[in-house]
């Protein structure tokens, strides 16, 4: 019985030429050289940050291009800051996805920003309300113009030690939507003068940035 | 405050079962109302409106993996909203949920039953002072809780526990607070602190919200026992209840466990659970390994061979993207197994012999699959060094020869485990996750669970007591009536077929040929012609003055059919007297005070 099995595994490794197994992985060169290459920037630095970046190229001063891994839309990414690999998540069908990036050495001021894209989010007024819900206090939204065809509302809230700003950006015709929060807030040295100017600072260079994500229209890609 | 329109664990235990079967809205309805009448004794006298997650954008439960149902009940005084969440039913959702969820990740569930609740508020027409109640099951007790501003509280039953990883990144006060409460500037540092510290203070922070949950849990629920690991805290006003008494449950086992191992055993478990849950032991296998082990049995010899060859390149391609993960937990598993099957042993779950072969079957998987790793590199090595896909049949034969005895190793080791029938003691730990088993174990005097139906225990008479499924006696009982009701008008419509087609129609035949007679006997001279044959010349001047026809009209015959039509009546009424006897025969078991007979009588208005 052996050498039959055996016969017949032979016969047919003729038949099946080697048509098997082709998944080799591309040898990646190591990282160690290819970060060389890479801007000399925290975000560039994170190898996990990195895969989102498309481009060397900064956008604009300070912000590289940024393409998330649904696909579904596109913003400019803060050089000084590094995307947590531990607290991101995509849905495996692509209808959500949850990036968290922060601040790596600062000036004072900390900064978390949290954009969450859900495809099964239509309703604009849902979304003003799951973001209220989710800072607990009363906000207001103001529609502000954005750079793309699409609407961004933007609303601001403030804790006893932090501040921060939120966002709603839907668009005709396109499903989903992206809600973001941003949280800002001063390290225990600053004094509270300085800390409070800086974080207008911010805040203003924050709704700049808001302004740079773009939902992508399927239709359009 | 009032109680709720819909009180007791029972009931709403009841109700999240409900939400599990594929029901239509009017079917949802009377079966609301069926739990209702059996559990309180009396109709609900309100309206009910339902709205199912599939019926709100077309596209919504399919991208958001949601499914649920909301109940609106008015019943004038009092108008409440029920909002049953199942959670996900789609594999794949569910795996990347528990997963996401252990890793304090996704919120996505929780946004997407936020946007049910909303929808359904807007559907039912209803403002905010009406009270919006969550129940749920499993995973949804996780998105019920962190949707917890949708609700106004949230009932659940062997529900998937809060994560403060998960509650940092969605509730930003929450956020804030912790990062006051340890003085750090950013979201990534949450990682670093103390597990222990974090789960404390959580624990206060969220103290005002544990009077809006209430959990039922099971000791023996294996969610239950893995939520022991980092990440987890148990929120709300807790019954743990020992549904399977025979063992002590999972969770002081996996307590003694280091916290790295159980993740790796907990994933290879999900993966196991989820998948032979859909498929089988045999699927079970076949998601960790990607081989269809169960396509094997019941072959051997050139058979097996062939089995193996035909099906070399799915399985090559299975193995190479499966292993490598599936390898490291293995060896997570082996490297502690003496720990693992040792309590699993020592608790009764397994027997020592089970350990044993387990253990020693374990070890051989670990080093097949180390081997097909090995061979699996060598080949791809090879390839590079070569650029050159066909690799040489010599090669090949090698390669195909190794992985196919390591296949065939592994296949044995699985069918000696599985032989001990170790697997199916393990799937007893599942149940213990489910509806019905934790129904099973609630009972409150008399009543008592079996499925979801509930049961009466008759201590009345003598000897043994005697338990009766009331859910289902109350169903024929309520079925039984409009069944032999139709059965009547059949009769009737039998009877009147009679009626119309043999006697009206006999009548009408009968009626005819009077009119034809009365016609002929009015008119003679019409029918001079008959005349004709007796001649034309002009002198013919005969006529016929009158015509009388003497008629015999025969009786219908054979058209009696009273006594059938008697028999069949009568099969209706002994049917009905069936029922009722056998209504008579329920209630006498039971004293008059525990109301039976008029559960029955309330059953026939539903």
């Amino acid at each position: 019985m052996k050498v039959k099995f055996i016969v017949a595994l032979i016969m047919t490794i003729f038949v099946l030429g080697g048509c098997a197994m082709n998944n080799d992985k591309e040898s990646k060169s190591s990282s160690a050289n290819e970060a060389k290459e890479f801007p000399d920037v925290a975000a560039f630095e994170d190898e996990f940050t990195r895969e989102f970046l498309e481009s060397t190229q900064p956008t604009r001063e300070g912000y590289y291009s940024f393409l998330s891994k649904t696909g579904a839309y596109k913003m400019d990414f803060p050089e000084g800051m590094k995307i947590n690999d531990k607290s991101y998540s995509i849905d495996p069908d692509k209808n959500s996805e949850v990036v968290i990036f922060s601040s790596q050495n600062s000036n004072g001021t900390f900064i978390d920003h949290h954009v969450e894209y859900y495809s099964f989010i239509n309703d604009p007024q849902h979304g003003r309300d799951q973001i209220e819900g989710r800072v607990g206090v009363e906000i207001k939204f103001e529609e502000v113009p954005s750079n793309y065809d699409q609407k961004l509302e933007i609303a601001e809230y403030e804790y006893e030690n932090s501040s921060g700003i939120v966002s709603l950006i839907t668009k005709d015709g396109v499903d989903g939507q992206i809600q973001t929060f941003s949280s800002l807030r001063c390290s225990n040295d600053v004094e509270e003068n300085v800390c409070k100017q800086q974080i207008e600072d911010e805040k203003a260079e924050i709704k700049k940035w808001l302004k740079s994500i773009h939902l992508i229209s399927k239709e359009s890609e | 405050m009032s109680e709720d329109i819909i009180s007791g664990s029972e009931f709403k235990t009841r109700l999240i079962d409900l939400g599990y079967k594929d029901l239509s809205l009017k079917e949802l309805e009377l079966n609301i109302r069926q739990i209702y009448m059996e559990e309180n004794g009396e109709l609900l006298e309100a309206d009910i409106e339902i709205l199912k997650s599939s019926d709100i954008e077309s596209d919504f439960v399919k991208d958001s993996g949601y499914d649920g149902i909301a109940i609106h009940i008015n019943t004038v005084e009092k108008e409440e909203v029920y909002v049953i969440s199942e959670g996900t039913q789609d594999l794949p959702d569910w795996l990347y949920n528990i997963k996401a969820m252990l890793a304090g990740q996704t919120i996505k569930q929780a946004q997407a039953t936020d946007v049910f609740v909303q929808e359904a508020k807007e559907h039912f027409n209803v403002d905010d002072n009406v009270k919006v109640n969550g129940l749920s099951h499993s995973l949804a007790h996780n998105n019920n809780t962190i949707a917890l501003l949708s609700f106004d509280n949230v009932y659940s039953v062997n529900g998937a526990q809060l994560n403060y990883y998960q509650l940092f990144n969605t509730d930003f006060r929450f956020n804030d607070a912790v990062k006051n409460e340890f003085s750090f500037n950013t979201d990534d540092e949450v990682y670093n602190l103390s597990p222990q510290d974090l789960h404390d203070f959580a624990m206060t922070y969220y103290g005002d919200k544990a009077d809006k949950i209430d959990q039922v849990i099971s000791t023996d629920d294996p969610l239950y026992a893995v939520s022991v690991v980092r990440g987890f805290f148990t929120l709300g006003s807790i019954t743990m209840v020992d549904t399977n008494p025979d063992v002590p449950g999972l969770r002081e086992l996996i307590a003694d466990i280091p916290d790295d191992v159980i993740k790796d055993f907990q994933e290879l478990a999900i993966d196991f659970a989820v998948a032979s849950n859909q498929g089988g032991t045999n699927e079970g296998i076949k998601e960790l390994i990607g081989i269809d082990v169960g396509a094997f049995k019941d072959k051997e010899g050139m058979e097996l061979a062939g089995h193996i060859i035909a099906n070399y390149d799915t399985m090559v391609r299975a193995l190479n993207e499966k292993l490598p993960p599936l390898l490291d937990r293995v060896q997570t598993v082996t490297a502690n197994s003496d720990e693992i099957f040792g309590s699993l042993e020592e608790a009764g779950y397994i027997t020592e012999r089970q350990k044993e072969v387990t253990v020693d079957h374990l070890t051989r998987i670990e080093k097949s699959l180390i081997d097909i790793e090995n061979i699996l590199k060598d080949n791809v090595n090879l390839r590079d060094k070569l650029n050159n896909p066909f690799l040489g049949a010599g090669n090949e034969i090698v390669t195909i020869l190794r992985l196919a005895s390591n296949l065939v190793e592994i296949y044995m080791s699985y069918v000696e485990i599985e032989k001990t029938g170790i697997l199916k003691r393990l799937e007893s730990i599942k149940d213990s996750h489910g509806l019905q088993e934790m129904l099973s174990s609630m009972s409150d005097g008399l009543k008592s669970y079996i499925g979801a139906d509930m049961i009466y225990t008759s201590t009345s008479t003598k000897g043994e007591p005697i338990k009766v499924n009331i859910s289902a006696a109350l169903r024929m009982y309520q079925k039984s009536i409009p069944i032999l009701e139709a059965k009547s008008t059949k009769i009737s419509n039998f009877e009147k077929a009679i009626k119309d087609e043999l006697d009206e129609s006999y009548k009408d035949e009968k009626r005819k040929v009077q009119d034809e007679i009365d016609q002929v006997e009015s008119s003679p001279s019409s029918y001079r012609f008959l005349l004709s044959k007796h001649g034309y010349y002009p002198t013919f001047n005969k006529e016929i003055k009158s015509i009388r026809v003497h008629e015999i009209f025969y009786p219908l015959e054979d058209n009696d059919f009273d006594e059938q039509l008697e028999e069949l009546k009568k099969s209706v009424e002994s049917g009905k007297l069936y029922i009722e006897k056998y209504r008579q025969a329920i209630e006498d078991l039971f004293e008059e005070e525990e109301n039976v007979s008029q559960l029955f009588d309330l059953s026939r208005r539903i």
